[in-house]
């Protein structure tokens, strides 16, 4: 054979010929289109979208101003300038602002006692009130911050004002009135807001259940209509290649959004790439044939698509619950801890963020990493029973 | 009485195609119950409490192991090591044993004892958000409490009586209240409105599972009222019993609920009745959906505000009834409101619940029967 015989013999092998009919299928198949392509690419850009405010801001805040003085209005133009709040009106009594407030009006009442002026004009001191509606944490947290910052700058600055009166240097007076400062350095994340830590949890999230369902479905479906001895035909009989030949065009496929999701989470996100692509890349293309091998798992085991599918949808969207990036692990039950194991996504999002934003010596990517592998050396173990699934009569007749 | 004969059958006969089929009954009856426990469970510590520090004291005096006893008197903050050697610091950080480091500059009580202004660092790891904002709430406690010490001595010595002193040093201060959650538990923050998202999610991709059927006159109503009564059972599950268990906030009458729960569990069943009359198979049903979940969630104001949503896709999540179901829910179930409080909500839901009816039984007489 010359190479030129031996170069085309390569396209005639049955290898080639199960990936030719399976990208065949792809093409006249809309779900199995829609899961590979427009599916995760468009979902993301989708997410990246309801997440494109970054931070919380503009909570409607309602001010109860009894004092109506100059420095009440100060405040209250201070409150309505923190990027978290918005003041919207400005109720007569406290049991006003409360109707507002379970209406779903307004998320925060700053109460502003009357003689506040006067009171701190004396030197005094005055309280104000501050009622956080905290059913929702994240915007009750976000309001208590800011307000709390805004109303301790007013307070510094009647102080200094005080002190500058009785004859001190401004400069001066102005260190006074804070001897520690707390100077805050964020290590790894240059934004630390919640909407980044959702997001690049979500993302990778949704391109589990897009491979996961997709990889499901194309075998699964097989069965079902019971084209899987074409498909057997065409891989001369060999359930290894059968299977090689299917998943290959999907690894590219689903490789191809990965790729998508690192051009939203590193371009349009900006998340920093401290550590090593090379090392990110490699471990989404394990994540990939972790989530196929659970599929193929799962489909030997239940001997029926739909189950596989539903049971895939618990497996796949529990992942970002146990990971740890919305609520840490280790305020987590242990019992939690070690479910959190089942899932190949913990490990990978490790790795996600030790090379990107912690930017880590490559050398503790690794572990991570390796405990990816397991998960596919399981298909493995199974594949002498996945064989003889294959031919099992139950996934038609049955329901 | 033939329409009412009609109707029972046809509830008769779709508690039995849900019973015979495994994996409807994996989603409408397990997975309904399982999901919410899962993640009850995972969150049931609910606050972050003793992350570990590293404390990098380079003054060693009186006034820096002060701050060090301040910081460990947090709940929010466990200093785990101490050392004087900035490296080390950030060699146990990188390994992972502590979460961040505070750094207390060299001269820091001359500094303050000269009246000038000192500096401590806080080095926090935001790679993981409650952690990074908890520890950053603790050390900034303990800073600001040492700092309004030192401030309040100062006024003192300079004639001015400890409460007058007390009064000088914060002219404006502000006391905030925590309604409903006062503990800021993010179990209670988040499970109700992602029970909420579950018990319509599961709808759904349940009628999906197993959608076509036979269709004859009246069958949608009997069938209805069949996913209806199974879902009853499973609201008493989670509203109640889970509810109870894990110590959710409940303050609202409970019929008040039940009420909200009328429209908006028809409109989820319409809403699926219509995705799966749409779906050729009920594969591609559960496919659709099951994507579509964790984005529902989000769209729907639970862990993000609706104020930060862009405008045209808040509007647009209102295709799903969970979008006014939820801070209609919160608002009794959380706040202890009244159906007066939640008006615009459940007309909304209503509305929606009788739009959907009639497109489900439109397509349902005008569609061709699907694949099995």
């Amino acid at each position: 054979m010359n190479p030129r015989q031996k170069f085309k013999g390569v396209f005639r092998t049955s290898l080639f010929r199960v990936i030719r009919r399976e990208i065949d299928r792809i093409l006249a198949s809309w779900i199995l289109l829609f899961t590979t392509t427009v599916g995760p690419a468009g979902v993301f850009f989708l997410v990246a979208w309801i997440f494109s405010a970054g931070v919380v801001r503009d909570l409607p805040v309602a001010v109860v101003d009894l004092d109506q003085s100059q420095l009440s209005r100060k405040i209250t133009r201070m409150v309505d300038a923190t990027p978290a709040a918005r003041v919207i009106a400005n109720p007569l009594s406290l049991e006003e602002a409360r109707s507002q407030m379970m209406k779903g009006g307004t998320d925060a009442v700053l109460y502003i006692p009357q003689g506040l002026e006067k009171s701190v004009q004396r030197g005094g001191q005055e309280e104000l009130a501050l009622y956080l509606n905290n059913t929702n944490v994240v915007k009750g947290g976000s309001l208590q911050s800011q307000l709390t910052t805004a109303l301790g700058m007013i307070s510094g600055a009647i102080k200094v004002q005080t002190m500058v009166k009785n004859g001190m240097d401004p400069s001066v007076a102005a260190k006074k009135a804070q001897p520690i400062r707390a100077d805050l350095h964020l290590l790894y994340n240059p934004y630390g807001n919640y909407a980044y830590f959702l997001m690049m949890g979500l993302l990778p999230l949704l391109a589990v259940v897009f491979i996961f369902m997709g990889t499901s479905y194309s075998i699964g479906i097989e069965m079902k209509e019971g084209t899987r001895s074409e498909w057997l035909v065409a891989a001369n009989d060999s359930t290894t290649v059968a299977i090689i030949g299917k998943l290959i065009p999907y690894i590219v496929l689903f490789f191809a959004d990965m790729m998508v999701m690192n051009l939203v989470l590193i371009r349009v996100m900006g998340t920093p790439l401290n550590g090593s692509l090379a090392i990110i890349l490699f471990s989404e293309l394990l994540l990939i044939l972790d989530y196929m091998a659970m599929a193929i798992l799962l489909l030997t085991f239940t001997i029926n698509l739909r189950l596989t599918l539903s049971l895939g949808s618990a497996y796949t969207m529990m992942a970002l619950t146990f990971s740890g990036l919305t609520f840490p692990a280790m305020g987590m039950p242990l019992i939690a801890k070690i479910f959190s194991w089942l899932f190949p996504y913990t490990f990978w999002l490790k790795v996600f963020l030790s090379q990107s934003l912690r930017g880590e010596p490559m050398h503790e990517a690794i572990g991570p990493l390796l405990m990816l592998i397991p998960f596919i050396l399981t298909v493995l173990l199974a594949f002498p029973v996945f064989k003889k699934r294959l031919t099992d009569e139950r996934w038609q007749t049955k329901k | 009485m033939k329409v009412l004969d009609q109707v029972i059958k046809a509830f008769e006969n779709e508690f039995g195609v849900i019973f015979k089929d495994r994996g409807a009954i994996l989603i409408l009856l397990i997975a309904v119950w399982v999901y919410p426990l899962v993640y009850s469970i995972a969150y049931q510590n609910n606050v972050i409490r003793n992350i570990p520090m590293t404390v990098v004291d380079r003054d060693n005096t009186s006034l820096s192991r002060q701050l060090i006893r301040m910081m460990r008197a947090t709940q929010e903050i466990e200093v785990k090591q101490e050392t004087g050697d900035f490296k080390e610091a950030e060699r146990l950080f990188q390994d992972g044993d502590s979460k961040g480091i505070i750094l207390i500059p060299a001269d820091f009580e001359k500094d303050i004892l000269r009246g000038d202004q000192s500096h401590v660092g806080l080095y926090c790891d935001a790679g993981y958000f409650l952690i990074y904002k908890e520890s950053l709430r603790g050390s900034f406690r303990a800073t600001a409490t040492l700092s309004a010490g030192i401030e309040i001595k100062r006024l003192m010595a300079s004639g001015l009586s400890p409460e007058m002193a007390r009064q000088r040093r914060d002219p404006v201060t502000l006391k905030s209240y925590s309604l409903y959650n006062p503990a800021g538990s993010y179990g209670s923050y988040v499970m109700p409105g992602l029970i909420l998202v579950i018990l319509q999610q599961t709808l759904l991709v349940g009628i999906g599972m197993i959608g076509g059927g036979r269709r004859e006159k009246n069958t949608l109503l009997g069938k209805s009222l069949a996913y209806f009564l199974l879902y009853f059972f499973n609201l008493v599950f989670t509203l109640i019993i889970l509810y109870d268990w894990f110590g959710f906030p409940s303050k609202g009458s409970l019929l008040d609920v039940w009420i909200l729960m009328i429209p908006f569990l028809f409109s989820v069943i319409f809403m699926g009745f219509i995705v799966s009359l749409l779906m050729r198979r009920r594969e591609h049903s559960i496919m659709m959906l099951v994507f579509l979940s964790p984005v529902v969630l989000f769209v729907s104001g639970v862990s993000w505000p609706a104020s930060s949503l862009p405008p045209l896709l808040y509007q647009l999540a209102h295709i799903f009834p969970s979008t006014s179901m939820i801070p209609a829910f919160l608002r009794i179930r959380t706040m202890g409101g009244t159906l007066t409080d939640v008006r615009p909500e459940l007309l909304f839901m209503t509305g929606q619940m009788v739009v959907y009816g009639l497109i489900a039984t439109l397509f349902y007489r005008l569609l061709p029967v699907r694949k099995r």
